[in-house]
């Protein structure tokens, strides 16, 4: 959506107009990928229909308009459908990001007939071997290609979304014309967070930098730097919890997915509160400030680091984020500015 | 060519939010993000139920300064963009 998404969320962020959020229905999911950000524990208590529907009703009030639905799988819950046509009624933009196995025709057809703006399938290879190398989920490649052709059938704009690691190294070709074939939107992500709990295990499968650098330099992948370097040193501050929040299966509000703390619980407290509570106000004052650790780092023009990762990284939330000083090293040498600055940080 | 006669609604599968006193908008059949200026803003706003170009017109000039000619061109205008981009349906 580009440069008006730009100046829309920047809107947003000067009102703290929660303009776009991302709501997990579920943790639930019928496949096991390997990098998943959520705990294995897929447990987790869940909203039910109505709660689900009255936390919309009070996103929406607040100035809400971009909704995504996401999981864990979505489409495990049964009532997935009817929280989603609540939305809709309530004018949001709806996007899902499922992994497709739960698609049917009759599901496609009604998020068509619902008007869903987007749904995006993660799919980690175009061969069963490299996509089930992730999931871990045999079969699943066939069914998550069988619900690609019905979101296609519907109507529907798609998204292909796919992470590449090391059980898919190579395969982003494939994918690239899988996606091209179909007239699918795509989406390529080569980095891999910690888990939400801060286990890192998913970390191990990132590809090492030697391999990024490829990746980033093709342009089909659109690991987009336009714009870097910038001037300046790198800042805390972003969209999350300000522009950006999450709601998790429980009605606990993040202020970003990526960033799990909690702000307050949307079954229990109204929007207002959580928002300008003083959890919330800590953490924009908090992340108004410099970043300690990195302000002088000769990487920083070069650096897209994300405080929640960081967070998640183990380094606190104005720590250094090690994925982002690796990205910064590939990238300072692709503008070839890397000898003297990637000296500068070798976390 | 916009008939001035003729009756325009909301598209149903149309997203929509108010920010800061403009739309925006997101289409379903490309996922693309608009936003609509003041005068189109404020045409939106009437639409929550259907309505006739004329009378659009007549509520642009009753809003801003505008003679009849001008709103209708606008109303014109903004009809045909926007029927074209399917955020518009004729009733």
């Amino acid at each position: 959506m580009g440069r008006l998404y730009g100046q829309l969320q920047d809107a947003a962020r000067a009102s703290l107009t929660p303009f776009d959020t991302m709501f997990e229905v579920t943790r639930r999911c019928n496949l096991r990928c390997a990098h998943c950000y959520n705990p294995p524990d897929r447990t987790a208590a869940e909203m039910d229909t109505a709660q689900a529907c009255a936390a919309l009703d009070k996103i929406a009030a607040a100035g809400g308009f971009m909704l995504t639905f996401t999981g864990g799988e979505a489409m495990c819950r049964p009532d997935f459908l009817d929280i989603a046509a609540h939305a809709r009624s309530l004018g949001f933009a709806v996007t899902l990001i499922s992994n497709g196995t739960l698609i049917t025709a009759e599901a496609a057809r009604r998020m068509a007939a619902l008007g869903f703006a987007d749904v995006g399938v993660t799919l980690y290879g175009a061969r069963p071997g490299p996509h089930e190398a992730v999931t871990r989920t045999p079969g699943s490649h066939e069914k998550s290609l069988r619900g690609i052709q019905n979101i296609l059938d519907a109507g529907l704009h798609a998204t292909l979304r796919s992470v590449i690691m090391k059980p898919n190294r190579g395969e982003h070709e494939a994918l690239v014309q899988f996606a091209a074939d179909r007239g699918m939107r795509q989406l390529i992500d080569v980095h891999v967070s910690p888990r939400q709990d801060s286990d890192p295990a998913p970390v191990e499968l990132q590809l090492p930098e030697e391999d990024l650098e490829p990746l980033y330099a093709d342009p089909r992948l659109n690991l987009s730097f336009a714009g870097l370097p910038r001037t300046g040193p790198p800042r805390p501050d972003c969209d999350a919890g300000r522009s950006v929040c999450a709601v998790c299966p429980d009605g606990t509000v993040y202020p970003c997915i990526q960033l799990p703390v909690s702000l307050g619980n949307i079954v229990q407290q109204s929007f207002d509160e959580i928002w300008n509570g003083p959890s919330a106000r800590d953490l924009r004052e908090l992340m108004a400030g410099p970043l300690p650790e990195c302000s002088a780092c000769a990487l920083g023009g070069y650096c897209l680091r994300c405080s929640g990762v960081a967070f998640l990284e183990g380094r606190g939330l104005l720590g250094p984020s090690p994925s982002a000083c690796q990205g910064a090293r590939v990238i300072a040498r692709l503008l070839g500015h890397g000898h003297a600055a990637t000296d500068a940080v070798k976390s | 060519m916009t008939n001035d006669s003729l009756v325009v609604k909301r598209n149903p599968q149309v997203a929509w939010r108010e920010l800061d006193g403009k739309i925006m908008l997101v289409t379903p059949a490309d996922a693309m993000l608009h936003l609509l200026n003041d005068t189109g803003s404020f045409l939106w706003k009437q639409l929550d139920a259907p309505r006739a170009a004329n009378d659009l017109a007549a509520a642009l000039c009753a809003e801003f300064e505008v003679d009849e000619d001008t709103a209708r061109g606008d109303v014109r205008e903004f009809i045909q963009e926007i029927l074209g981009k399917n955020m518009l349906e004729r009733a």
